[in-house]
């Protein structure tokens, strides 16, 4: 049993990555405009998050050092400020909009306005981040935000042409009605929100927290090679069912509600019941892994003490900024902004931080100060290298397209 | 959780090397102390220019007096400006804090210190009479000017320990076109993949060199210029 | 190198002035659009109309066979409506061309008309006792609408001159 708490910290850090509160949204919507024609690009980013995942993974178990530590230590502080400032809006961005996200799983059942229950979440997850021990919270929100497997059930259930699904996901082809752009638009907000560089931060300093050495490495790849594959998986079976549900009514996602409606198709009320649980977990645990890895990837530039593995006393400046992020999360939301327009936003930043967090991890992963006889090997290395250009491509087509589409709503 | 029985194996201390970089092996490392806690990141190092002996770095330098003025051009001059009124009171407010090399018994993927954090950091103390305190980032990106010719700028420093003097003596300057810490260790020669960053880097320094000390004739601290009687030698990374 | 400030310019804070200037100017709402401005503007709001129609009708569907919970079904429609009406209202500022004044006040009035059924659909479900017939009755109006929508949709990226000239 206790191998299976084991994977925890990457199905947390997976399903903060694929299954966020943007991310549910994205997924379903695009699956209802473009079918399983962007399936391809998730299964890419999901090739490329575990490589550098078990790079920066693998660091951190040899050598105790999390990547942003590696970030300011290789690009030196010039490009380590651009980095830590594009970063940390990235993550605050998606931070708020997590609490946001908590809010609205939560009213899809209490319909209470989510203004009013902001402050509550707000303040639940700073007690978490503040009081709860690591492994706890990383065993029971991944495996609440399991339910989210539910969606993979309901499209089994649904019954879709399967042979219709995979001949759309082999084939490089849009439908009709979209144009080209839109769809790479989509296609890279598929392939940057596989690769948020909060991901590495949390999974690398989670590694730390979780005492990792170089024994630990074989632990390190499960968790690897069975958290973000699922994480991929759940987001592939998101977009599955609304391209099989919503997709023939010309329903565009744009909100929560609609997210979870396949499964009510598909399973009823119980289905609906253990989405409605893996909305929660998911927004929640992807609040508490961006809100660390703000604390993280600030206190490593500056070099703090951070981490839950001492106690908040000795590392208070860590447990400040979680405070300041917390209050600035609240009182953001309290404002009435739409939470999933937060996450789409928050896509601009992370084009900036995308290659300036991959690059020195690929460097350092070669340097046997680090790593000694665990240094990358040929196959890292070539995976490596294609994701760097690949990131890099991203990065600079994002904002572009972005500006162009409109956010994806069509030239 | 600084603890790990093969650690010293794996990790060799730097320290009890021939050589070591400045820019790459010091400046921004995590500092870790005696009990394994953080103390704060290397952000520059302390030169110690006088008294009759070589250069040679002698304490590590942190705290925003020490970082601010290496985010250089206009965001980090704005900055430190902001940094100095936001606190004009205070006295010192451009001293940063130092720990002595005396203190530090391990580089490898961090710097350890051989005692607690709690109070560990103070203010740089005053310079001994004839003795001229200088950082290390004001060294690196100095032009290197050889009979006149511009060669480059100083890319990174390579420093020899002096374990029982705790001094760590500058033994000759890596000179190259771009920017300190653009070599990213690859000069090193102990690690040479991924074979597209390492051919790239390897590329844009095809014309580092190194240039040893002796080699110096002078160092202009106030225009940033470094003389030297030969040009940079072949880099030779052991 | 070398870190010190260089004496202040104030190139920055007028390049960014300039910029906002420039931006501002650019968004004014008193000039019509071209043409095919507002054809991809209606096609736009159209299909958010559409959209919401269709997740009405799940909603209702569901409702209907007990598939989702009560709330659950009332938040749908409430964030359809929302959704639906954001972009609505963001359509509705935009100065139509000059020669499609008409074809404008035609999508105009089919919005209405699909902004007063989503209406219904949520007041329907979130009172008590939706019957299979009156659900059924629901679903066959959301049907009919959403036709008419995506014909005008039609209509409108074929010839908008045509549109509401009847």
């Amino acid at each position: 049993m206790k191998k299976v708490f084991e994977v925890a910290l990457g199905i947390l850090t997976a399903i903060g990555g694929f299954v966020d509160i943007g991310d549910l949204v994205f997924n379903a919507q695009t699956g209802a405009r473009f079918g399983m024609s962007l399936a391809l690009v998730t299964l890419i980013g999901v090739l490329g998050i575990c490589v550098f995942a078990e790079m920066s993974g693998r660091v951190a178990a040899c050598s105790g050092r999390a990547t942003f530590d590696l970030v300011r230590e290789r690009l030196g502080p010039r490009m380590g400020v651009l980095n830590l400032v594009a970063s940390v809006a990235v993550t605050l961005m998606t931070f708020i909009a997590e609490i946001g996200g908590v809010a609205l799983a939560i009213m899809l059942v209490t319909s209470i306005s989510e203004v009013l229950i902001v402050p509550f979440i707000g303040v639940l997850v700073w007690a978490v981040l503040w009081r709860a021990k690591f492994t706890v919270m990383e065993n029971v929100l991944g495996f609440l935000g399991l339910g989210l497997v539910a969606f993979a059930i309901a499209l089994w259930q649904l019954g879709p042409s399967w042979s219709d699904l995979a001949s759309q996901a082999a084939t490089f082809d849009k439908p009709g009605k979209e144009d080209w752009l839109t769809y790479a638009y989509f296609a890279i907000g598929l392939f940057g929100a596989a690769m948020t560089p909060y991901e590495v931060f949390f999974f690398s300093s989670g590694g730390v927290e979780e005492k990792w050495t170089d024994k630990s490495l074989g632990i390190m790849r499960a968790n690897v090679l069975i958290g973000f594959p699922l994480g991929g998986l759940l987001s592939l079976s998101i977009a599955g069912c609304a391209a099989v549900v919503l997709g023939p009514l010309e329903v565009d996602v744009a909100a929560l509600s609609q997210v979870g409606l396949p499964a009510a198709v598909a399973l009823g009320k119980i289905g609906l019941a253990f989405v409605i649980v893996g909305f929660v977990a998911a927004t929640f645990g992807a609040a508490c892994e961006t809100g660390l890895s703000a604390g993280y990837s600030i206190a490593q530039f500056f070099g703090w003490q951070w981490g839950k593995f001492v106690r908040p006393k000795q590392a208070a400046r860590f447990h400040l900024v979680l405070i300041l992020a917390t209050l600035l999360a609240i009182g953001v939301l309290m404002t009435g902004v739409d939470p999933i327009l937060v996450t789409e936003i928050s896509v601009v930043f992370s084009a900036v931080a995308l290659p300036l967090t991959y690059f020195p991890i690929l460097v350092v992963a070669n340097d046997r100060d680090y790593l000694g006889e665990h240094a990358n090997g040929m196959l890292s290395n070539t995976l490596g290298t294609i994701f760097l250009v690949l990131v890099v491509v991203a990065a600079v087509a994002a904002i572009p397209l972005m500006v162009i589409t409109h956010m994806g709503a069509g030239v | 959780m600084a603890e790990k029985g093969t650690d010293e194996r794996r990790h060799p201390n730097r320290l009890e090397r021939p050589w070591l970089d400045a820019a790459l092996h010091l400046q921004d490392r995590q500092v870790i102390d005696s009990d394994g806690m953080m103390v704060c990141n290397v952000d520059d190092l302390e030169i110690t220019d006088g008294g009759g002996r070589e250069l040679a770095v002698t304490g590590l330098l942190a705290g925003p007096a020490a970082l601010v003025p290496r985010l250089s051009g206009r965001v980090g001059g704005w900055l430190r400006e902001m940094w100095i009124r936001l606190g004009v009171q205070y006295a010192g407010r451009e001293l940063p804090m130092r720990i002595g090399l005396d203190l530090v018994d391990h580089v490898g993927s961090d710097v350890r210190v051989r005692v607690r954090r709690e109070g560990l950091l103070d203010r740089q103390p005053p310079a001994a009479p004839g003795v001229t305190l200088r950082r290390m980032d004001d060294l690196l990106g100095m032009s290197v000017v050889v009979g006149g010719r511009n060669v480059g700028h100083v890319l990174d420093v390579r420093l020899e320990p002096r374990p029982q003097e705790s001094r760590l003596v500058l033994h000759s300057l890596i000179v190259g076109r771009g920017r300190p810490g653009s070599l990213l260790g690859y000069d090193r020669g102990d690690f040479n993949g991924p074979w597209l960053v390492a051919r790239t880097v390897e590329w844009l320094h095809r014309h580092t060199g190194e240039l040893a000390m002796v080699a110096v004739t002078s160092i202009d601290w106030e225009h940033d210029r470094v003389e030297a009687d030969r040009p940079p030698g072949p880099l030779d990374g052991r | 190198m070398g870190g010190r400030s260089r004496g202040s310019t104030y190139a920055g804070p007028l390049l960014a002035l300039l910029a906002g200037a420039a931006l501002i100017s650019g968004c004014g709402t008193g000039r019509p659009s071209s043409t095919s401005a507002w054809q991809s503007a209606s096609d736009r709001v159209l299909g958010t109309a559409i959209s919401g129609l269709g997740t009405a009708r799940i909603a209702v569907e569901q409702e209907r066979r007990n598939g989702v919970f009560h709330t659950y079904a009332v938040v749908t429609a409430t964030d359809a409506i929302e959704t639906t009406g954001k972009e609505i209202s963001s359509y509705q500022v935009a100065q139509p061309p000059d020669a499609l004044h008409s074809a404008n006040a035609a999508v105009g009035d089919a919005l209405d008309e699909a902004t007063s059924l989503l209406v219904e659909v949520r007041v329907t479900l979130a009172s008590p006792g939706l019957t299979a017939e009156s659900a059924s009755r629901l679903v066959k109006r959301i049907d009919a609408l959403r036709d008419k929508l995506d014909k005008l949709d039609k209509a409108v990226e074929k010839s908008p001159q045509s549109v509401g000239s009847r």
